[in-house]
């Protein structure tokens, strides 16, 4: 895997938490939806969507942190 | 004759209004179809924006035209330099493809290139000076022109969305229906959050065309703005002495984003490429699969 590679797609961290929690939201929406049972489900997906997030996140970050130490 | 002069002299003439209404009118797509006649929005389903398909279609036939032209003319020698840059970009692409997939894909290979090549096509029609395409469609009495196609978000959304049905394809392709349903079950958690594991793997799932579709377009939707607040810099001074210091601050700033610009643009087109190989080579991988998921995720 080269350098310019693995660099963009770490480029994308950041997004990928924000699409976590839209994408929650948006699961969350439609299942409401269907169920109707309005806010439940938009509040519990998004809260999964921001702490996967995050716990997604710190995984790859962790990873890469041990993978290359900073000198 | 005379009639048409008369027209490019009102086109170029034409009262902007404010700032606001300069902005607003060069973020109106030409809409076609169910569109709220005063404001040219789309309102239902089935309006069709034909500047976003026009402008996207050009790269297509330029790339395909050229493409054509080339290969009647290629040859194993001394390459021209059309020929030198078609292939500096094939290989490159190529070397890509080849890095991170575990597998021989030729598909995938071609899918990349697509991707890469349209989109930075596309992204590239940034750079035609803002004002220059409408003035010349409002010459032939076209209201509203955005010629960025990648600053609509019905374009960046089928691409990811395109990029998307591929990953599932592939995914059922190599797990098969029941491994990829399985893979849903136990990933982040381990056996005994089941839901929660459906539901995050859902989530990240949906999050991948999301992320691709919302990074190209507020990249450029973004680069298109500042385009357009910088050409009001001189559009809204008035005449006279206070011009000589507008303007030139007009121009400088007009090329120092010009040049950052170039740089989105080219990274954007890369980072979607990328991102498409990780999520195809990720469809490779088996469900413990670690190799290719460490760079992935954007």
């Amino acid at each position: 895997m080269n350098l310019l590679f693995q660099r963009s797609a770490q480029s994308g961290y950041g997004t990928y938490l924000a699409s976590m929690l839209i994408a929650g939201f948006l699961l969350g929406y439609g299942v409401d939806r269907i169920a109707s049972t309005t806010p439940l489900f938009i509040l519990v997906f998004t809260a999964i969507g921001l702490f996967g997030g995050l716990y997604r996140l710190s995984e790859m970050l962790g990873h890469e942190e041990r993978q290359e130490p900073h000198p | 004759m005379t009639q048409f002069v008369h027209r490019i002299i009102a086109a170029l003439t034409k009262p902007t209004g404010n700032a606001t209404t300069y902005i607003q009118h060069h973020l109106t797509n030409l809409c076609l179809g169910s569109c709220n006649p005063i404001t040219h929005q789309p309102v239902g389903f089935f309006a069709v924006q034909i500047d976003t398909i026009v402008f996207a279609l050009i790269p297509i036939l330029v790339v395909v035209t050229l493409s054509l032209w080339l290969g009647k003319r290629m040859s194993s020698g001394t390459p021209g330099h059309l020929q030198n840059l078609v292939e500096s970009i094939v290989e490159f692409v190529a070397g890509q493809v080849n890095d991170a997939l575990p597998v021989r894909d030729p598909m995938i290979g071609s899918i990349a290139l697509t991707a890469f090549l349209w989109i930075l096509l596309m992204n590239t029609m940034d750079l035609v000076p803002v004002d220059l395409i409408p003035t010349i469609a409002h010459i032939f009495g076209i209201p509203d022109v955005r010629v960025v196609p990648t600053t609509d978000l019905n374009t960046t959304f089928a691409a990811a969305l395109t990029v998307f049905a591929l990953v599932l394809f592939y995914n059922v392709k190599v797990k098969g229906f029941l491994g990829y349903l399985k893979s849903f079950l136990f990933h982040p958690f381990g056996k005994y959050l089941v839901p929660v594991n459906v539901v995050m793997t859902t989530i990240e799932e949906v999050a991948k065309p999301l992320s691709l579709a919302l990074r190209l377009f507020g990249n450029m939707f973004a680069g298109e703005l500042v385009f357009l607040l910088i050409a009001l810099i001189g559009g809204t001074a008035s005449i006279g002495w206070g011009l000589a210091i507008w303007l030139p601050v007009q121009a400088g700033l007009d090329v120092v984003w010009l040049l950052f610009h170039l740089l989105v643009v080219t990274l954007q087109a890369f980072i979607f490429m990328v991102l498409t190989i990780v999520y195809l080579a990720m469809a490779h991988t088996g469900v413990e699969g670690h190799a290719v998921t460490d760079v992935s995720h954007g």
